[in-house]
C-alpha cells in the first residue's frame, strides 16, 4: 500500500498579511499544545522560516504571561 | 543621534487605579524626553489575565509604548522599572521592519493625548485593531486555520492506518 500524506503548506507563505507576532495571542494559542508546548513543525507544517519567527513571538509572550510556560494538571 | 523603534510592554499592578497608571505612563514620558526619545503611541490592553502569577498577582494592566529612541534611553527606562513597585514584569522589543521614523514621530502627539485616544476604547480587541491593521485577517486566518487544523488531525489518523 503505498502511503499517502498530503502535503502541508506554510500559512503564513500562504497569507502574507499575516505573521507571527507576541501581541496577536489568539493567533500564537494555534500552534501551542494545551499544555503550553510549542507544536513542532512537522506537526503544524509551517516553513522553517516562520517557525522560527513563530518560536520567538511565542517566547516573547510567555515572558510578558500572555501565554504560559506551563500548564499542570493540578 | 541613533534612533530606533522599541515597543515596550509593562505590566502594571492594577490596585492603583487609573491615576496611578497614568502617573506612570508619565514618568516614563519624562525619562524619554530627557534622552531625545520620544512615545509615538501608546496603547492599554487594559486589566487582562495573566497566564502565569507574577509576585503573587493573578492580573494585571497591561501598557503598551511604542517609542523611538536610542539604546541609552531604554537602558534607563528599564532601570527605573526594576525600582517602581507598580511595574510587576516589563519587556522592550526593538522592532527590526522597514518603517518611516520621521513620519511616526511627526504623528506623535504629547502624552495627555495619547491617554485620551487610549481611555476612550478599553476593551483590549479594539486596542488591538487600532494598533495593527492586519489584525482582521488574523482574525481571518484564525478560523480557517482551526478548520483545516481539525480536518488536517481527521486525515493524519488515515494515514497511520
Amino acid at each position: 500500500m503505498a502511503s499517502y500524506k498530503k502535503r502541508k503548506v506554510c500559512r503564513f507563505c500562504l497569507h502574507t498579511e499575516v505573521e507571527p507576532d507576541y501581541k496577536n495571542v489568539d493567533l500564537l494559542l494555534n500552534y501551542i499544545t494545551e499544555r503550553g508546548k510549542i507544536i513542532p513543525r512537522r506537526i503544524s507544517g509551517v516553513c522553517a522560516k516562520h517557525q522560527r519567527e513563530l518560536s520567538r513571538e511565542i517566547k516573547r509572550a510567555r515572558s510578558i504571561a500572555l501565554l504560559p510556560y506551563t500548564v499542570t494538571g493540578r | 543621534m541613533e534612533r530606533k523603534h522599541y515597543e515596550l510592554t509593562a505590566i502594571l499592578k492594577p490596585e492603583g487605579g487609573p491615576e496611578a497608571i497614568r502617573q506612570f505612563a508619565e514618568r516614563v514620558d519624562a525619562i524619554v524626553n530627557d534622552f531625545g526619545g520620544k512615545i509615538v503611541s501608546l496603547r492599554s490592553w487594559g486589566e487582562r489575565k495573566l497566564a502565569y502569577e507574577i509576585k503573587k498577582n493573578l492580573k494585571g494592566h497591561y501598557l503598551l509604548f511604542d517609542i523611538i529612541g536610542n539604546g541609552k534611553m531604554v537602558e534607563e527606562v528599564e532601570r527605573n522599572f526594576n525600582i517602581w513597585e507598580i511595574v510587576l514584569k516589563f519587556m522592550s522589543v526593538r522592532v527590526d521592519k522597514v518603517e518611516n521614523l520621521d513620519e511616526m514621530l511627526e504623528s506623535a502627539k504629547g502624552i495627555a493625548s495619547l491617554f485620551e485616544k487610549q481611555e476612550k476604547k478599553s476593551s483590549p480587541d479594539q486596542a488591538y485593531e487600532e494598533g495593527r491593521n492586519g489584525f482582521d485577517d488574523a482574525r481571518k486566518y484564525n478560523e480557517e486555520l482551526q478548520k483545516s487544523l481539525s480536518s488536517a488531525g481527521e486525515e493524519e489518523e488515515n494515514v497511520t492506518l
